[in-house]
Formats: C-alpha cells, structure tokens, sequence
C-alpha cells in the first residue's frame, strides 16, 4: 500500500497534559493506523447505499486526507508506527527505536543494548523509563531495563511513542532523559489469524501466530504465541555466548459496556535463556569467568476501565501484576510488582484542561547470589504518587501547561517533580514551545544495599584481593533540571520540519568512589569502592528532523542530533568517560517500487564514543513483496556495508555487531 | 541446548499448530474503504435518522450539509453525499470556512483542522437547528452532537443528548441503539 501520509503525519494530536494510558481508547482517532495488506477503496455508491450497521464494519485504510495538523504537544515527541516497525525490518524492539531522531541505540551483544536519550547510555542507562501499554519496564534493582525479555508481537504494536526530555510530573521517577511508551493495538485491528516464520544469517529463527476473535457486543480479544531465538554472533574460533532463545505467549481482550465504558485486560508470559558472562564475582572461584546462561521469566496481568462520567470529566484506573526472574549460575533475582493509578481529566472553566492522579507502587523483590548480597531491612518497598496538571488557554495562540508530581517513598522521601510548558501557535502551519521542567531519578537498589563483587586478582602473596562495590542507603536521588525549545513547521503537505534544543543539568549522580585497600576480619584483602553522589552533568544539544514525500510512493527522513555532554565530580574534575557520540545522522527511506514491491532503507551514523568505539556508519535495507491479500514476504538486511562493526563500550567482551541477513514470511487469513 | 529444552521447544510449536489449527476459522473478507469516504457515509444515515423541526427543514426543502475546513477531504465527502436523498430532502454538499456564513446548514461537518476554532463555529450555531458532525477528538464532550472516532480502523460514534436538544434535534434510537457512547448533560450517572 502506499501510504504518503505516513511521514508527514509524523505528530499526531497528543496532548501532553493527559498521561497516555488515557489516551490509549483515542488512540486510533489521533493517528489511524494503515494495515498492512490493505484492500481497494470500495465504489462509493455501495458505500452510500450501506446502513449503519453495515458501515460499522467497514474498514478504512488511507490516512492520506487527514488534516495535516502539526503537533499541539510542547514537548520532543516522536511516534514510531506500526508501518515504520514493518519498514525496518526489525525482530526486537530496541532495534526499532533506532529511528528516532536524538535517542541513542547501540547494540552491546545479541541479547544486550544500551538505550537512552541525552546522554547517560549504557547497558543499564538508568534515566530513560520505559512503558508498554503504560506498565513500567524499568527495574528498580539495577536501574535500567532488561531489553532482552521486553518483546511482543511487533504485528500488535500500534505505536511507540517517545519522548525526549524528562516527564516526571506525569510518569513519575527515572523519567529524567524521556519517556518511551509502546502501545499495543485494541483487540478490534488485530481480528484474524497472522501465522510469521522467518530466519536467516545471525538472525533468528522467529516463529508467531496470533487469533483474534470476537464474542459480540462489542467485546474482541486475541491471543499470541511466538518463539524467537538469535545464535551467538561469535567472531572467528572464540564464542560469544551472547545467544538468545526466548518463547513468549499472551492475550489482550477489549471491551465496550452499554455506558460507554471501555475495558481491557492484557497479561503475557514468557520464558526463554539468554548467554552471558557473568557481572560477579564468586569468591570461591575468583578467576573463574563462569560463562553462564541466564534463565529467563515473567509474567503479567494487566487491566485497565475508562469512564467517561460527563462532558467535564473522564477516569481511567488501571492495575497490574508484574513478575520478573532471572537466574544464572551465580545469581537468582526475582521480583514482583503490583502497582494500581486512578487519574481523571477535568475540564474547569471555559479556558482550564486540568488532569490529576493517585499511584501505588509494591515492589517484593529477592536477589542472592555468588558474590552478591543487598544488606536491608526489607524486601517489600512501596512508592506513593500524586499528581495534577493543568493546560491553561492564556489567549487562542498560547497555552500554558504548569504541573507537578509529589512521590514518596521511604528512601528519597517526599519529591517533587515539577514542570512548566508553553506552547505558541505562530500559525496554523508553525508551532513554537518551551518547557522547564524537573525530575528525579531514585537510587538503584544496588546502589542503596548492595555488596556485590566486580572483580578479583591475586594479591601477589598467594592470595586473592577482591573489588567490592559498597551500596550506600543515605544516598540522595539524582535531580534533572531541563531546558527545552522546539519548533515544528509544516512547511507544505508533502514536507514537515521539527527541531529542539535543550540544556540539561543533573545533580548528584552516583558514582564509584575506589576506597583505599583494607582487610576484613576473614583476612581477605579488599579494595572497597563506595557509591556516593558525587557527579554532576552538564549537556546540551539539538535535535532535527525533515520529512518529505518525494513523490507519493517515495518518502524520505532526514535526522540529525547533537549532543555535548560533561560530567564532573565534586572537586571540579572532568570525567573522561564518555557514553554517546556527539553527532548522530540518519537518512531513511521507504520507497514503494509496484503495487507488490516495495524497497525500505535506512542509514545511520554514529559518531565515535570518547576513544573506545570508532564512528560507523550502518545500512539497513529491507525489500518486501506483497503478492496477495494475505501473504507478506520479506528480505531484511542489517548491516549492510561491514560483515561486522561496533557500537558500543568494549566492556561487553569485545563482542562485534554482525551482519544479519533475515527473511521473514507473514500469512494472514 | 539440551535436550530438555528441545522437549521445551517442541511442545511449544505443538502449542502454536494448535492455535492455529483450532482458531483458524477464515473470517468473511470485509471491505475496507477511504476513512473519509466511511465517514460521509456515516452522515449520509445521520441524516436519514436525525429530524430537523419543520420552520428549520421544510419538507421538500434541500439538506444543507457544509464541510468546514480542510480542503482534501471535502471531494471525497462530496463523492459520497452529492445527489443523494434524505427523508426526501436533496443533500447538497458545500465547502465553507469556519468564518463564513453557516445559517443555511443542517448538517456541518468540522474538520480536524478547525480544531482551534471549535468554540467560534459552535457558538456561532448556539441558535441553530443544526446537527454537526466532527472527529476532533472529544467532540461530542465539547458541544459537539455526533463525534466520529476511529476504533481501530472502523468508524464508530458518541452521541451527545444535551447540544442534540438544544437544536431542537430528534435522533432515532437507531442511532442511539449502535452508538458507542452516549453522554447525558448530567454528571451522574
């Protein structure tokens, strides 16, 4: 299908004052979805003479005439379709979010990335919060998110919407670099069978299927299945032990009371291994790298109700149970969280959009292992959250959005996570914003209790020294300060333009303070490093996208970032460690060559990390071809211009991207 | 891997052919059409379900539909609506602006695009024996009688009683039968 307006549709009408899970019933409203294998526009006069119920099930495909409206959101938001995920070819999610102009993407292994927004990367980069369906996949253990068990159908997967700069007020804690929040598709678009195998070189082997059915009155449902596996991407004679197998089931079912009121229960489980070495250390076997394969599991239970009380209010409660475990040979780690939000949109006055919520956070969690212990008083924590927004329609140009959020809990206490944003409307083709905002991000549990043991070496009397980082409960929560402006300029139908430019200042990050040497009552020698708030980051960058139908089968995306970002401690000292490259630039380009063919590239440059990783530049092409209604074929090549090259810190064991080369095969009926 | 986990693996494909064995049932194609052109469709039977008091749409009177805004959207409707009756009306299909004069339409679609002048048009149509029809986004919770939402990629629609009334409005229970949501003025409920 060709779908011109897939670019320039690029911001749909989001309202940053309402959380998105609020959004989620409006979800098609704001931005319809193409389907893929979409069907010829029917005669009009058939459609003329349809009845209502007939036209109920009519389905609609082109987005092409919507009104090209530009974004009224005063913040970096970027929306990734179900069209761009099919495009890219991509088998897991943080691949897909590689064309966001301004986040950082680096694959580490072949079951590891590294993911973040304005800085901070790593493998735990710990200030972007990650959601699906509005469930928080951050882990409070480490900080970060496990990317390596975030998978589901990318078939199912309505949006992802991304948000550079920090979101605090609305989503909480560890929302300080942005926000990402993937989106699932209401039971109704995902009615049928799907059957998706594919395979290839590094890649692989994939196998899915999906049912969606309906049981009436407005109730739909669908359940899925899908195995997915990647071999280890080794180099030459020596394994990488960075394989992943993982096989993961779920179920979604949406449904519409005679009120109005909508509902939606969802839950997944899976379960899978992924190879590694391990972060530990055991004493007993200090030299010992202990290659190991993690065991993998969770599962969830969602449920969500949304009610519309009047033309001035609308509620939304939503509830889950999540449930993660992780086990290697050294460590176990389990937790389950149960968290429960209440939020209502109020409309005050003629000129007052305001929104307000309650959250409750439980959080049971266990780790032990080899070499590593977290000494608390408690397994169990809770975080509390309030809080209230409000969009102010100062004059029919300006609208003024001043918020904040009030967490509590028993480490960080009572924090506030404020925010301020404008929003100015030059014309109805041009839209300017600024924001000044703040969040927090709450220490790791790791950094608060943790004794864990990072390394070992001989001592040089026959012994063994062995490097322990120390957690340290009176830590302080980390503190972002963010300055924002941005510009959006439709400048024609087929061409769009965005632009932001930030400083942000971080307060009190963590970091690890090497002790001097001392030897503990057993006689073991030790080198203690503490972890303390002691750095301080100071960055500022922009970021650009050009959009552009070329023609109405050729659409091209042109982005740019840059960041510059400095870290210092206490007494003044720059840091040398660098997490991101400083200029970032992606050309992508989905063009549809036939009725059946169509050719999807896209181009990425990084530059270097500090002196640890070279720049690169990566080619991703894709050629697809849709022969009848119900089948897909497709051919994906990764990495295109090297057989291998690296993205990330050589920390990850000197492991190299390979180039993957992934056929896939997409039945639906 | 070990053989435990082939085991694993295989009762999980099993699992797989099942679902798709067990549910496969071929669903009816169904057709799927320009979102615009649904959604004149959908006003072509508002128009045959809604009544308009006589001194406000005299019996053999043509129906005034006006799309306000967005010119792409409009031959699209128009393909649809032109030439068409209602109750006995002929539909005429024309293409205003939000500040142009609206008085002589019964039925006015409001583009997305006239989202920041929402207040002016429907305040100009206070005293109107108008049905407007939109899919901005909470329409129907802004003074708006129908509002057009997009559930998935179907057309489905809120209906708001109090501004219906207001203009003096009947809507058939037809309408209000298929309705995904109906708001009342009233808070409670």
């Amino acid at each position: 299908m060709i779908d011109a307006g897939r670019f320039r549709n690029r911001f749909p009408e989001i309202h940053a004052a309402r959380r998105w899970r609020a959004l989620a019933a409006a979800a098609a409203a704001l931005t319809l979805m193409p389907i893929a294998g979409v069907l010829h526009a029917q005669e009009n006069h058939d459609l003329a003479s349809l009845s209502v119920d007939d036209l109920m099930n009519v389905e609609v495909t082109s987005v092409s005439r919507k009104a090209q409206k530009l974004s009224d959101t005063p913040a970096a938001v970027f929306v990734i379709t179900q069209d761009d995920i099919r495009r890219s070819g991509a088998t897991s999610i943080p691949e897909v979010l590689r064309i966001v102009p301004g986040l950082e993407v680096a694959r580490l292994t072949g079951n590891a990335w590294a993911v973040s927004a304005r800085g901070s990367n790593g493998q735990y980069a710990n200030k972007l919060l990650v959601m699906i369906d509005g469930r928080s996949l951050y882990t409070p253990l480490f900080g970060g998110v496990f990317w390596d068990v975030q998978d589901t159908l990318l078939e199912d997967i309505d949006r992802i919407e991304v948000i550079r700069g920090p979101g605090g007020t609305l989503w909480g804690a560890n929302a300080v670099n942005g926000i990402i929040n993937i989106i699932t598709k209401h039971a109704i678009e995902t009615q049928g069978t799907l059957v998706t195998a594919g395979g290839g070189a590094a890649e692989g082997p994939l196998g899915a299927a999906r049912f969606g059915g309906s049981l009436g009155n407005n109730r739909y449902y669908r359940a899925y299945a899908k195995s997915f596996g990647r071999p280890d991407s080794s180099s030459g004679s020596l394994p990488t032990h960075d394989a992943l197998s993982m096989d993961q089931a779920g179920f979604r079912a949406d449904w519409t009371s005679r009120g109005g009121d909508t509902f939606t229960a969802q839950g997944d489980r899976y379960r899978g291994a992924a190879g590694g070495t391990g972060a530990t250390v055991d004493p007993a076997n200090p030299f010992d790298s202990h290659v190991s394969l993690t065991r993998l599991s969770g599962q969830n239970l969602q449920f969500r109700w949304q009610s519309v009380q009047s033309s001035r209010s609308d509620t939304s409660l939503q509830a889950y149970v999540d449930d993660t475990s992780r086990s290697d040979s050294n460590m176990v780690i389990t937790r389950r969280t149960v968290d429960v939000d209440f939020d209502q949109h109020l409309k005050l006055g003629s000129r007052n959009d305001a929104v307000w919520g309650l959250g409750y956070r439980r959080s049971n969690d266990n780790a032990v292992g080899a070499g590593f212990t977290l000494i608390r008083g408690s397994n169990i924590s809770g975080i509390a959250t309030a809080f209230v927004q409000d969009e102010i329609a100062v004059v029919q140009r300006l609208r003024l959005t001043l918020g904040t959020k009030i967490q509590f809990d028993s480490v960080s206490h009572l924090q506030l996570q404020p925010t301020l944003r404008l929003l100015f409307k030059l014309s109805p083709r041009q839209t300017m914003w600024a924001a000044a905002t703040s969040a927090v991000r709450t220490p790791a549990e790791t950094e608060l209790y943790g004794r864990i043991n990072v390394g070992a070496f001989p001592d040089g009397a026959g012994g063994t020294a062995l490097v322990v980082v120390h957690g340290n409960p009176t830590l302080k929560p980390e503190r972002v300060e963010a300055y924002e402006v941005g510009y959006r300029w439709q400048l024609s139908a087929n061409t769009g333009f965005d632009a932001t430019a930030f400083h942000n200042r971080i307060r009190d990050i963590t970091g690890a303070a090497p002790q001097a040497p001392s030897i503990d009552s057993s006689g073991q020698l030790i080198f203690p490093i503490n972890v303390e708030n002691f750095l301080d980051n100071s960055a500022y960058g922009a970021e650009f996208l050009l959009t552009n139908a070329v023609t109405p089968n050729w659409n091209i995306a042109l982005g740019y970032s840059f960041l510059q970002s400095v870290t210092f401690d206490d007494d003044g000292l720059r840091s040398t460690v660098v997490t991101e490259p400083k200029n970032q630039l992606q050309l992508r380009s989905n063009m549809q060559l036939s009725q059946q063919f169509a050719l999807n590239a896209a181009a990425f440059y990084a530059g270097r990390i500090g002196d640890d990783v070279p720049a690169y530049v990566r080619l991703d092409a894709q050629l697809s071809w849709h022969p009848a209604k119900q089948w897909d074929f497709s051919i994906t090549v990764q990495n295109l211009l090297h057989a291998r090259h690296e993205e990330f810190a050589r920390t990850a064991g000197g492991i190299t991207i390979p180039r993957t080369v992934n056929g896939k095969i997409t039945w639906r009926f | 891997m070990s053989g435990r986990r082939s085991r694993q693996r295989f009762r999980f494909w099993l699992f797989l052919v099942l679902i798709a064995g067990h549910y496969g049932q071929r669903l009816e194609a169904q057709a799927a059409a320009d979102e615009y052109q649904v959604k004149a469709a959908f006003i072509l039977n508002f128009a045959r379900f809604v009544e308009w008091p006589d001194d406000a749409l005299p019996a053999s009177s043509p129906m005034m539909i006006a799309i306000v805004g967005d010119d792409p959207l409009v031959p699209a409707m128009e393909s649809v609506l032109r030439g068409k009756v209602a109750n006995g009306h002929l539909i005429q299909v024309h293409h205003r602006l939000w500040n142009d004069d609206l008085t002589p339409y019964r039925i006015i679609f409001i583009s997305t695009s006239e989202e920041a002048h929402l207040p002016q048009v429907l305040g100009k149509l206070a005293q109107q024996s108008v049905l407007t029809v939109s899919d901005i986004e909470r329409f129907s919770l802004r003074g708006g009688v129908i509002e057009l939402v997009m559930v998935g990629n179907r057309v489905r629609f809120d209906i708001n009683r109090e501004p219906a009334a207001t203009a003096r409005l009947r809507i058939s229970s037809r309408l209000f039968n298929v309705a995904r949501a109906i708001h009342e003025k009233a808070a409670s409920r």
